[in-house]
């Protein structure tokens, strides 16, 4: 049985500046996302990769086209919506972690849920278990300055997991650390994909992580050129 | 908004004062002085006018003063007058005066032209201060009947400033007076006294003998003035209320009115304290803004992350707010903590001028109000730029922040 999808996109298109100044960065691309997929965006520098993230995760807003989630063009969403749709249904990682300097790593993974929940004892045990599936419970005092770039990742990593989100989009999340590094967060994403059943959709262009996605979406000056299975 | 939001508001607030106690304390100090500066000008300002109308309470004028009716001469039948007025409350002291002008000279014919009041020493010393203030020699006394007591700006040595015609006299020398419609005569300078306000020297004094000695028309059983002290400004009210059930026959006033004489200075002091207050405020408002603009101008990258993991910009907005309302109250404590040291200071080290030894007048009022409009600005201002820093695109801000 054909698993559902969970985001489908209609020819999205953004474009930047005006008259001859203007500058389209993704041209009209269609695609659509299944639920539990592990699904990858690659293509070369200034493809559009990150462009087309931005406004799946409504962190920008396309110029035209359809951006359907489970369903609901998203696109049309008022602000404040918009804000609950990042805040419940999107877990992003960003490729430079951004994370928030004044908060230590388990205040920085449940601060989403504090505008919910409040601070209770449920969302610090829930941050704590998280931590622990990352293996990094004894950091969880440590501010973002003091731990490592892959350490920060994960942390980042469990920010976005820690809404429980139908799908986390992460932004070349391996580019900004060594390989050994890199591998460890690929195995985190897949073992979330495959004992949680998340969807996720990582921006990436290391051949060497081809072998986790099931699908990979190649981008070539802001258009789909191929989609690899 | 709802609890929840408004707690997550305050914990982001909070973390931030925390982590960045360094460049927050910064920003109090910058608020605190700017509280300072609206309050200390005008606070020097307020005891410039407060001193002047003080000057003359202390010296010869009291809090309320009877005088004759423009149709009468003087008051007359005195010591009855006096007696009744000792027995109404909050009195400190009354006294009798008399007021008569005369050219004084030394003896290289220099002379000054003063005027002279008639005085009982013992009933004077108990609304007046200049008993106490004498620089050289003493005070007068009652019997004695050829002794002058003059201030510190009308002799020579004395004088520092020169603003005023002197004459070369010393404690114990003789002063010829002149006074028109008398015989000239001699008088001993009995004593100098020294008043802070250089406007109160100009005034010479004389007890009754002598009066009786010079002007052969004094008549010690009428005055031109009945002088009360008492123990607040407040009181003056209430006691002239008292007077007027007295039928005394008497026009009665108080000191506010029989300041008017430089009123039009307190005016003016009082104007150009208010506008130094305003700009002060003006100053500190827009202090507050630059620096909280450029504080949340810094965190725009933090402020794109919180929005985009789903905050709303009105969550952000109000921990800026908060933070903001943090920094004014701690800045306005701050700002009441160095004032009040500062006035402690002045109250040992008084600005000196022409009007007298200076202290900034301040009141808890002024503290009230000062510190309400510190806060309000950096509500205001907090509110203004974190909503403008708010509305910034998540990409902008993350990526160019």
């Amino acid at each position: 049985m054909d698993k559902k999808i969970i985001l489908s996109v209609k020819n999205l298109v953004r474009t930047y500046g005006e008259g001859r100044a203007k500058t389209e960065a993704v041209k009209g691309i269609s695609f659509e996302v299944k639920k539990g997929e592990f699904i990858a965006l690659s293509g070369p520098s200034g493809s559009g990769k990150s462009t087309t993230f931005h406004q799946l995760s409504l962190l920008d807003n396309p110029t035209s086209g359809i951006i359907n989630f489970c369903g609901q063009n998203i696109i049309k969403l008022n602000e404040d919506d918009k804000s609950n749709f990042r805040l419940k249904k999107i877990g992003y990682v960003f490729q430079h972690y951004e994370l928030l300097p004044e908060l230590t790593a388990i205040e920085n993974i449940y601060l989403p849920l504090m505008v919910d929940k409040g601070i209770t004892t449920e969302i610090k045990q829930r941050a704590e278990k998280i931590l622990n599936e990352m293996g990094l419970l004894e950091r969880k005092e440590h501010y973002p300055s003091e731990l490592s770039g892959g350490e920060q990742q994960r942390i980042a990593i469990a920010r976005a997991l820690i809404k429980e989100p139908e799908i986390i989009l992460a932004d070349e999340p391996t580019a900004n650390l060594d390989s050994l590094a890199g591998i460890k967060i690929m195995e985190t994403l897949k073992r979330l994909n495959k004992n949680k059943g998340i969807t996720i959709f990582v921006i990436n262009h290391e051949r060497a992580f081809k072998k986790y996605f099931d699908r990979i979406i190649l981008l070539k000056d802001g258009r789909i050129e191929r989609i690899k299975k | 908004m709802k609890k929840n939001e408004i707690l997550t508001a305050f914990f982001i607030a909070k973390k931030n004062i925390l982590k960045n106690k360094n460049s927050l304390l910064f920003t109090i100090l910058i608020i605190s002085l700017g509280f300072i500066s609206s309050i200390i000008i005008y606070g020097v300002l307020q005891d410039v006018s407060y001193d002047l109308q003080e000057n003359f309470i202390e010296t010869n004028m009291g809090h309320v003063i009877l005088e004759p009716y423009k149709n009468q001469d003087k008051i007359e039948n005195i010591d009855n007058v006096i007696e009744k007025i000792k027995v109404l409350p909050n009195i400190l002291g009354v006294a009798k005066i008399t007021k008569k002008s005369a050219r004084i000279y030394d003896e290289d014919e220099n002379y000054i032209d003063t005027e002279i009041l008639v005085i009982n020493p013992k009933e004077f010393s108990e609304i007046s201060v200049i008993d106490n203030i004498i620089e050289k020699g003493d005070f007068l006394y009652k019997g004695e009947n050829d002794k002058i007591l003059m201030g510190c700006v009308n002799i020579e040595s004395c004088n520092e400033i020169k603003a005023f015609d002197t004459i070369n006299l010393n404690v114990g020398e003789k002063a010829r007076i002149v006074s028109n419609g008398y015989p000239e005569t001699f008088l001993t300078l009995k004593g100098i006294y020294d008043h802070r306000y250089i406007e109160i020297e100009a005034t010479s004094y004389i007890n009754e003998e002598t009066a009786k000695a010079i002007f052969s028309d004094y008549d010690s059983t009428k005055a031109d003035q009945i002088v009360i002290l008492l123990p607040k400004r407040e009181y003056a009210g209430e006691t002239i209320e008292e007077l007027s059930k007295m039928n005394l026959n008497v026009k009665i006033s108080d000191w506010e009115e029989k300041s008017s004489k430089f009123s039009s200075v307190v005016d003016s002091f009082t104007i150009i304290g208010n506008i130094s207050f305003f700009i002060g405020i003006l100053i500190s408002a827009i202090s507050i803004y630059v620096i909280l603009y450029i504080n949340i101008l810094n965190k725009k990258t933090q402020i794109g992350i919180i929005k985009a993991i789903g905050i709303k910009s009105k969550v952000v907005a109000l921990s800026y707010v908060m933070l903001s309302f943090f920094l004014g109250i701690i800045g306005s404590v701050l700002g009441v903590i160095l004032t009040l040291l500062m006035v402690e200071y002045f109250r040992f080290n008084p600005i000196q001028t022409g009007v007298g030894e200076l202290v900034p007048q301040v009141t808890l009022g002024i503290f009230i109000l000062v510190g309400s409009a510190i806060l309000l600005a950096s509500i205001i201002s907090g509110y203004i730029v974190s909503k403008k820093i708010t509305k910034q695109n998540i990409i902008e801000a993350i990526f160019h922040g």
